[in-house]
Parts: structure tokens; C-alpha cells; sequence
């Protein structure tokens, strides 16, 4: 059994919504609502959902680029919402981050050297002649050579640039890298090669992933653990075989069923839903896919549905799994 | 001239002039689309996929220069005329982001108002109104009197694409160009939109251009499917054969880097290398620098788009016999 590696308890970010002069509060956009999951040594846990769904609010709270309204971020043991400036060095020493879009997550003005030295520097010890060992090393591992030391990223193509991006998170030996929609700007041809990287670099270096991502198809190549959230709540949670074999959720089903997949068009059933997702603001009573689900029932409407665990680590949040 | 095509795109080849040199974003396209069919053209960003969507709706930035070529539509060149209303009768197009089509300032009853008005010349305001909320019905948006008077902030991605769709098919359009119209959206609402579209097609008899990247969406909704990179056409077949049957190295490996949700991979194929810089294309075959079967011949020659078996072209030196 692997250890786990971080916890997430009970998270929840709710945004203020301020109208007026004074700021009056007049509601808040529930864009996580008590979510809990954990990350185990080693493991790639993927977040999916569509937009509105929250990922995203939820890699910012763990990157504590959010401050959660609630809830629990356990890490070596130790709270990290609330934790001291030294805990919080080792955090960020140890969870890193890679965003879609390499050209605003590197700064224009810093050539690759720089931008990947700037966290070495930083956290590790290191004396400035073996820097640049160092840093062309890193620059290798992610199939870049020398020659792009001096490069600047408007010189670079968008799989170069997400390439110098995770060269940047990897420098300093994290336990865990966040990906939020590493490959959503890149060519296909181009996604497959970043991907490969990251399978990888995580065996290589023994690390842990949380990827963000609307696009189930790199999923299911990519992660041990699947985690389908919808507005704010997590819908279904378990190993990827079992979701992608055995899909209990209607809302993970019909996700399932939209992927566009060249091979199979004629064979699939495919369930398109009707509507649009409801806004975080006012989210629907009860559970929250209730307003487009094909098998809504009554009490859907009224009562929040509980965890099922359906087989060890396949958790379902529906009442179609309630035994009567 | 054959009565069934709608369109014909003959040897086509754009320019665009930027700082330092010029881009030869597409070069010597031939295609054409037949009454009520739906054309994809598919390819990576750069294969210049978008560039002719917007030559055939005469809708160009003003740095692209058409080089040479004709796009006949309706039995005449449209680029010919040099009218000063560069708007196509019959042809309208349909973008990736339907907030950014839009503006902001109008509500959109508005302007599909405007729309119908100056296309079919329709006087009658509540005339007016009356066709806007059946082509919004035809759209399947719901609650038509209200989408009618909202802006464009008020509706969300999904809507807000069903509308632009609504508007472009007001003017009772032969040809509908639709550039990535579902890239923006998530699955559940692109599947929503590809199945719109779909039906539209069977319905109103619609032909249409369809640009995108995705080729699951490319065969869920096209008749046939043109494959582009590096500004030319690689390989052209009616969309079963082409996912059943690929020919050219590029589509053989663009299909075997899209994963799959429904299968489990040890390792994932990639195509190695990146696109080709269009300042300076190669001389033989644009595929040649990323290509596994390469040949010396492919650096020197390019291969010719020719028809291997029926209905099937492939621009590759594969398949050409040996003089």
C-alpha cells in the first residue's frame, strides 16, 4: 500500500460576489464545495471536469495561489492552509505547477537558463559553476540540448516552451507536479510527444501528478486515479480501469460518450445531454447534475446524494446506488 | 460545369507579407464540395486549415495576398469581383469563439435583426422578429422570446454558438463555413452542437466547410476528409476510408498519436519534429523532415495529389509506380 502524499479534507472556496459602492456581499459563486481526495507516492490523480467545474479553483488552492474558504491541505503531516513560512518553503520546494500556456507561464525577458535556474537558486544549494551542469542536465531530461540555453521563449515552439515549463517544475526534485491543461494548447502530434515526456520523467524521478483536464482521452493513458467533478462537487472517484471500464455516474457516462473518437463513430450510443451547466452561483438543490440528468428521480431534487462505495477506491456520488 | 458542386477551389495559393518575409500559408489547393455535403478540412495549427475558410468568405486579413487560383461558387470566380461589399451572397462562416463574433454592445435580436433585414430585405419589424425566433427554433435554443432580447454576456458558450449558427443560416446561406466552431466548447456541448449540425445538414439540404483539428469530430460529422499540413493537401477521402484506410505517413501517424479514452496505452506513438516553417517550404514533400518511409527522392520532388484507389487522393511518393 503506497503512503499518501497529500490530502485534501473538506475543501471549499467560495467567491464573493460585491456589487455597489461599499462592496455589499450579495452572494458567493460556490466554485468548490467540499471536496476530499487524496494524492498517494508516486500515483497521477486526474481531475476532470468541464469548464465551471472547478478544477482549476482547486490546483489554485493546493498552490496556494487561492486561500480555501474551508477545509484541509495536509502535506508531510502538516496543515499547509495555515501553515509558517518555513513549512510553506518546503511546500512549495515540493509541489510545483505547469499551466497550458507555456508563453504566459514563462516570463519573455528571461532566456531558458535564467528561467530554469531561478527555482534552483533559489531552493537548492548549489555553487554557480555546476548551475549550469546542473540546469543543462534538467534541459536534457526533458529532451531539449544545449542550444536552447540562450533561447528566449518567443523563439520557441508551443511543445518547446511547455517542454522549458516542466524543466522549470522538475528542477528541484518536487514530490508533486500539478499540470493544469498541459497539452489543451498544443498539436496533437505535439500532445503525444509531451505526454510520453511525462510518463517518463515521473518514473525516472519518482513523481506524483495531479492533472487538470477537460479532455478524457489523455486521461485514461496517463492516470492511475480518475476524479470526475461537476460544479464544484466530485461526482465519481476511482482507479482509471475501473471508471473507464465501468462508468457509474450518468454524468461520467455521457462524458465518456462525448468524446469524439475517430474509430469507433458508428459503434458507440452515444448520450447527448440537453441544456447547459447551471451557474455556481445558484447551483441546483439536491445533486447538482439533477437539472440535465436522463435518470433523475425525485429525490435527486430534493437531497444532496451520499458517497457509495461501489468497489474498494470507486466512490459514486448518486442515488441510483442507494439501496433501498 | 458539373451542376452538384457548390464550390470549387482551383490552385489556390495565399501569401501573408509580415516583418521580415512572407508566410506562403497555402499553396495550390484544389478541392471542391458537392451539393448537401459536408467537407472537413483537418490539420495542425499553421497547416492553413483557417486561411482558406476565410479566402473562400473573402473575409482575409489585409496582409494575405492571393497569389493565384480561383474559388468559383455559383458558377462565377469570386475572386474576380471587385465589388466593395466583399460579403458572398449565399456563403457565410461561423467562428471558433461566438462571444468575439458578437458584439457586446447589441443585443442579440438585434442583430440577427440586422441581418435579416439587409439579406432579404425584409421591412416589417414584427416580420422581422418573426423569422428570428423560428431560426432560433431551428437552432433548438430554448425560450426564444427571451434569447431574442438578451446580450451576448447573458448566454453562455453553448447558446451563444447556436445563435451565431442561427444568424449565418438566417440568410438562407448554399454554403456554411464553420472555423473550429466547437474548439471553445466543452464535449458534452460539442457533441451537442456537432449532433446540430448534423441534422441542419439533413434538413435544410445544407453544404458545408468544416475546419477543424479534431479528427473524432471530423468523422463524426464528415462526408469526406481532407487532410492539410504545412499549407498543402496530404490526403483526400471520404471520411471511413480515410480513418480505415490511411495512406499518407502523416495521417497514419496523426491517428496514432490522438489517445483514446476507450483503450489503454503502454506507450503513446508521436510524431517526432515539429511543423514546418512556411517562410521557406521544403522543396520535394512539406512532410519529408518528420517522416519515417523518407526517400531521397521526397527532398527533391514534391509528390503530386493523384487519385490511388477511388475517390481516394494521397500526395505521397509511396504510391506512385516507378516510371
Amino acid at each position: 500500500m503506497k503512503k499518501d502524499l497529500m490530502t485534501i479534507e473538506n475543501l471549499k472556496k467560495y467567491f464573493p460576489i460585491k456589487t455597489g459602492l461599499f462592496g455589499k456581499i450579495v452572494g458567493y459563486v460556490k466554485a468548490v464545495d467540499d471536496v476530499s481526495f487524496s494524492i498517494k507516492d508516486g500515483e497521477v490523480v486526474s481531475l476532470v471536469g468541464e469548464s465551471g467545474s472547478g478544477k482549476t479553483t482547486i490546483a489554485k488552492c493546493l498552490l496556494l495561489l487561492e486561500k480555501p474558504t474551508h477545509g484541509k491541505i495536509i502535506f508531510n503531516g502538516y496543515n499547509v492552509v495555515d501553515a509558517d513560512n518555513k513549512r510553506l518553503r518546503n511546500y512549495r520546494r515540493n509541489v510545483q505547477a505547469v499551466f497550458q500556456n507555456p508563453f504566459l507561464s514563462l516570463d519573455p525577458r528571461m532566456n531558458v537558463y535564467d528561467i530554469i535556474s531561478e527555482p534552483v537558486k533559489t531552493h537548492i544549494k548549489i555553487s554557480r559553476a555546476e548551475l549550469y551542469n546542473y540546469v543543462s542536465k534538467i534541459l536534457e531530461m526533458v529532451g531539449l540540448d544545449e542550444s536552447f540555453l540562450y533561447k528566449f521563449p518567443h523563439e520557441l515552439s508551443g511543445g518547446q516552451a511547455q517542454r522549458v515549463a516542466i524543466a522549470r517544475a522538475i528542477s528541484i526534485n518536487p514530490k508533486l507536479v500539478i499540470f493544469d491543461e498541459p497539452t489543451s494548447a498544443l498539436d496533437v502530434s505535439i500532445q503525444a510527444q509531451i505526454l510520453n515526456l511525462l510518463i517518463e520523467l515521473k518514473d525516472k524521478m519518482n513523481l506524483s501528478y495531479l492533472l487538470i483536464t477537460h479532455d478524457l482521452s489523455i486521461v485514461r493513458y496517463i492516470s492511475d486515479v480518475i476524479i470526475v467533478v461537476y460544479l464544484g462537487k466530485i461526482m465519481e472517484s476511482g482507479l482509471s480501469e475501473d471508471v473507464f471500464n465501468e462508468p457509474l455516474h450518468p454524468y461520467t457516462q455521457t462524458l465518456l460518450s462525448s468524446i469524439p473518437d475517430p474509430f469507433t463513430r458508428k459503434l458507440r450510443e452515444r448520450i447527448i445531454l440537453r441544456g447547459e451547466p447551471p451557474s455556481p452561483i445558484n447551483p441546483p438543490s439536491g445533486c447538482r447534475f439533477h437539472t440535465r440528468c436522463p435518470f433523475v428521480m425525485d429525490i435527486c431534487r430534493e437531497m444532496a446524494p451520499p458517497e457509495i462505495t461501489h468497489k474498494q477506491d470507486h466512490k459514486v456520488f448518486c442515488w441510483l446506488y442507494v439501496k433501498k | 460545369m458539373n451542376d452538384s458542386k457548390v464550390l470549387e477551389v482551383e490552385d489556390l495559393t495565399i501569401d501573408y507579407i509580415i516583418l521580415g518575409g512572407t508566410i506562403k500559408a497555402v499553396r495550390n489547393i484544389s478541392f471542391s464540395i458537392n451539393e448537401g455535403e459536408v467537407v472537413c478540412l483537418v490539420g495542425e495549427s499553421g497547416s492553413g486549415k483557417s486561411t482558406i475558410g476565410l479566402a473562400i468568405a473573402r473575409a482575409l486579413p489585409e496582409n494575405a495576398i492571393i497569389r493565384k487560383g480561383k474559388i468559383i461558387f455559383k458558377g462565377r470566380n469570386i475572386l474576380d469581383e471587385k465589388s466593395k461589399n466583399k460579403n458572398v451572397d449565399g456563403i457565410m462562416i461561423v467562428f471558433q469563439d461566438p462571444a468575439a463574433s458578437l458584439n457586446p454592445l447589441f443585443t442579440v435580436g438585434e442583430v440577427i435583426s440586422d441581418v435579416i433585414r439587409c439579406h432579404l430585405a425584409i421591412e416589417d419589424q414584427s416580420k422581422i422578429k418573426e423569422k428570428a425566433l423560428e431560426m432560433f427554433r431551428i437552432v433548438d435554443l430554448p425560450d426564444p422570446e427571451r434569447i431574442f432580447n438578451s446580450y451576448p454576456h447573458e448566454l453562455s458558450g453553448g447558446m451563444l454558438q447556436r445563435v451565431v449558427i442561427a444568424i449565418s443560416l438566417s440568410t438562407n446561406p448554399k454554403l456554411l463555413i464553420a472555423d473550429e466552431p466547437t474548439t471553445m466548447l466543452d464535449v458534452t456541448l460539442q457533441a451537442q452542437i456537432i449532433e446540430l449540425l448534423s441534422n441542419l445538414k439533413k434538413k435544410l439540404g445544407l453544404s458545408m466547410l468544416f475546419i477543424t483539428h479534431n479528427l473524432g469530430v471530423a468523422t463524426e460529422i464528415g462526408d469526406r476528409i481532407i487532410v492539410m499540413y504545412g499549407g498543402e493537401i496530404v490526403e483526400e477521402a471520404g471520411s471511413e476510408e480515410l480513418i480505415s484506410n490511411p495512406l499518407h505517413p502523416y495521417t497514419k501517424g496523426l491517428l496514432e498519436c490522438i489517445p483514446r479514452a476507450h483503450i489503454k496505452y503502454s506507450r503513446l506513438k508521436h510524431i517526432p519534429g515539429s511543423i514546418p516553417d512556411l517562410r521557406n517550404p521544403a522543396i520535394g514533400c512539406i512532410f519529408s523532415d518528420r517522416c519515417s518511409w523518407v526517400m531521397d527522392k521526397c527532398r527533391i520532388v514534391k509528390p503530386p495529389l493523384r487519385e490511388y484507389v477511388r475517390d481516394h487522393k494521397v500526395a505521397c511518393h509511396l504510391y506512385v509506380e516507378d516510371e
